[in-house]
């Protein structure tokens, strides 16, 4: 502070900090969870159950792997854009109307 | 994606509605999208939107949103076309109370307006000059901070609250928060006060981002007590083009325009 200005300082923090987001936090990955298996019961809708049947027909995959792919999928867009952010996204996808989150996503800035 | 923006500062009479109304007119003007929040309980934005029609929504605000009474799709007023508005009442103040004492306090309005974000480009959202559960749901639902000064000594006094209520928030409820920029208002050059603050304030905080000037204009006061923005009171005139001077430079921090 200039010793002409009057103005007290009340703020000792870093303002070119505050007009940038804070880091993420690392998250640490435990090693050897991949190779190893567990067995998992599902409760869900019906509707979810119908999806995961058209998913795994259509594609002609195991179950298993879709969910791996999926929860993979959630897992690392909620860390990429952050909690805040991808609870939007999500907000889009539960309209459940593809064209409208295909436009969402035209607009999707990370 | 949706930009949330809280119109903060803990000093009042700084022009916090004044900048969230004809800021919010002129984005959507440019053809986005946009949601104004009244989460004052002074509830002077939703009067200069709606007029009387505020003691219409006892049932249907903010506050009732906040604490899931109501729906939120079904408490927002189309304003004009692209504008719309979460409304503000007189109860809000007693809601208070019943907020500070329900689950995850801080994160009401992130929760209740999150379902219709997708709908808009831009949310934001005018506060109270408190720092109360009001402004601290607004901080944590936000990605941005735009901060209205008035240029006297309290006036950058106040301004400095805000930077500390900042850091505070991004430690403890949201860190990606971030300062979009000071907008100083009621900028005169009858006195020197104004240019004089201005000044220190770039000496004290030679980072911080100062964006278009709001001058201290007339027009403003009376198209407020009309319920008109400034492009309908005074098209053209110094304060609506400091306005669309402004959107343009928001429009250019946040999209990247």
């Amino acid at each position: 502070m200039s010793k002409e200005s009057k103005l007290p300082k009340l703020f000792s923090g870093s303002v070119d900090e505050l007009t940038r987001p804070s880091k993420p936090k690392v998250r640490k990955t435990k090693e050897g969870l991949k190779a190893q298996k567990k067995q998992k019961t599902l409760y869900v809708s019906l509707d979810m159950n119908r999806k995961l049947i058209e998913l795994y027909a259509e594609e002609g995959r195991r179950q298993s792997v879709i969910v791996e792919d999926a929860v993979n999928l959630y897992y690392y867009l909620r860390l990429a854009l952050g909690e805040k952010k991808f609870d939007e996204l999500m907000s889009a996808v539960r309209r459940e109307e593809p064209e409208f989150l295909r436009q969402y996503l035209e607009r999707l800035r990370v | 994606m949706t930009v949330v923006i809280s119109v903060a500062n803990q000093k009042g009479g700084v022009g916090k509605t004044t900048l969230t109304l004809n800021l919010g007119y002129s984005l959507a003007r440019s053809g986005r999208r946009v949601l104004l929040v009244d989460v004052d309980p002074q509830f002077n934005l939703t009067f200069g939107l709606i007029g009387m029609d505020v003691l219409k929504h006892e049932e249907r605000n903010v506050g009732t949103v906040m604490m899931r009474e109501a729906d939120v799709e079904e408490t927002i007023v189309e304003v004009e076309k692209n504008l719309h508005l979460l409304p503000s009442h007189l109860n809000l103040s007693a809601k208070e109370i019943e907020i500070i004492n329900a689950y995850n306090r801080e994160r009401r309005l992130q929760k209740a307006i999150n379902p219709i974000l997708p709908d808009y480009d831009y949310v934001l959202i005018d506060n109270p000059p408190s720092m109360g559960i009001f402004l601290v749901n607004s901080l944590t639902a936000s990605d941005f901070v735009l901060i209205p000064l008035e240029l006297s000594y309290f006036g950058v006094i106040g301004m400095q609250l805000m930077f500390n209520l900042m850091a505070m928030i991004r430690s403890e409820t949201n860190e990606s928060l971030s300062l979009l920029g000071l907008v100083p208002n009621k900028f005169t050059r009858q006195t020197k006060v104004p240019k004089t603050r201005l000044r220190e304030l770039r000496e004290t905080y030679p980072e911080a981002p100062i964006l278009t000037t709001i001058p201290k204009a007339i027009a403003l006061e009376k198209a407020q007590a009309r319920g008109m923005s400034i492009f309908d009171y005074e098209p053209g005139g110094r304060a609506a083009k400091a306005f669309e001077k402004l959107t343009r430079e928001v429009i250019g921090l946040v999209e990247g325009e």
